[in-house]
């Protein structure tokens, strides 16, 4: 009992704790995409001018409901997802040839998608596919033999 | 010997005083009770509040020096911390080192050292390249311009990489200035058309799709 005592006059401390870790939660899940459950956390880069976080995260929710093979492709081999081109080709100094929607990059686990500001369904389906046919892909590569 | 006000943690002897580590406190002089402080730490016994001193240990030169040292090693592992994570690419078994100097534009080198990575996984000649030719790469503004690259005869072993935001493209870059560097250490003409097309290689191999 009296060492409980001791212990409970530390308090101030156990509060800034759970106020950090608060801060921390709250930073996480707006910059992340994050399922606890299934110890999932994929960072996700958002596009500032042209893009939504909010339908990636939810895509990969639609993932996780419809998908549960693709989705554990996912959180095990994805670490971010971005908004960004993907350029596949182009001319000196001539415009970006691109591949649609999306891409992984060799060598990363990162996938990168096409920025959209768009908050439909239709969107947040296509970012879903764009991600799954991506994540297939990444999955193929590092299982030839190479390591990220 | 049982600390009276907590009650929990046993006192030691620091500095000719008895202090408890938990309460943080002095607790008498060692000297004024050799036999230590039985009598005050009886159960249900109040204790004089005189006798807790809570003195502060008298800082010698010495002390302050000691401080000052181990400030000093925490400040200087620091500072290595964040020169390695920011301005260093380090590949020890390939023998590639290659400085990133501060950019003013981005706070992080983080795309430029991911973007070697990906060259030394996609494209080891051109790895093999780059780290044969170039000693540093400057993220700064350059001729190349924004999101471009540049590589400067009057500098061959530093090539300028003004882009960080897109992976794939910082690759390209790299690739072309370092196809750049290979050209002026061959003594041959600068042909941007040669360049262009390894660092669209590097691109395309590192794009899965």
């Amino acid at each position: 009992m009296e060492k409980l005592k001791h212990y409970l006059n530390y308090y101030p401390i156990y509060i800034l704790i759970i106020l950090i870790f608060g801060v921390f939660l709250y930073w996480r899940s707006s910059t992340h995409y994050l399922d606890i459950s299934s110890f999932c956390s994929i960072s996700i880069d958002k596009d500032f001018l042209r893009g939504n976080r909010e339908t990636i995260q939810k895509a990969l929710l639609a993932i996780k409901q419809n998908d549960s093979g693709s989705y554990k492709l996912i959180c095990r081999n994805v670490d971010r997802i971005a908004e960004d081109l993907c350029p596949n080709d182009h001319t000196y100094g001539g415009p970006w040839e691109l591949i649609r929607p999306g891409c992984f990059i060799k060598g990363t686990r990162i996938i990168y998608i096409e920025p959209s500001p768009d908050k439909s369904k239709g969107t947040i389906l296509e970012r879903a596919e764009a991600i799954k046919s991506s994540v297939i892909l990444l999955n193929q590569y590092l299982h030839s033999g190479k390591t990220p | 010997m049982l600390c009276n006000i907590c009650k929990t943690t046993n006192v030691i002897i620091k500095n000719g005083y008895y202090f408890c580590p938990s309460c943080k406190i002095f607790i008498s002089k060692v000297s004024d009770h050799p036999e230590g402080l039985p009598q005050y730490f009886a159960p249900g016994m109040k204790i004089p509040e005189k006798i807790i001193l809570d003195k502060p240990i008298k800082q010698t030169i010495f002390n302050k020096l000691l401080r000052l040292k181990y400030l000093s090693f925490i400040f200087t592992f620091f500072i290595l911390f964040i020169f390695f994570r920011n301005f260093l690419y380090l590949d020890i078994p390939n023998k590639c080192y290659i400085v990133v100097y501060p950019s003013w534009f981005e706070l992080s080198n983080s795309t430029i050292k991911k973007g070697i990575s990906v060259i030394k996984t996609v494209s080891p000649e051109n790895y093999q390249n780059l780290c044969q030719r170039v000693k540093a790469i400057n993220p700064n503004l350059s001729c190349g311009g924004f999101e471009g690259g540049c590589f400067e005869p009057g500098t061959p072993k530093t090539i300028y990489v003004n882009a960080t935001k897109n992976l794939i493209w910082v690759v390209d870059v790299i690739a072309h200035e370092a196809c750049h560097a290979l050209q002026f250490y061959e003594n041959r003409p600068f042909d941007e058309n040669e360049c262009n097309a390894v660092g669209v290689e590097v691109m395309k191999t590192a794009n899965g799709h």
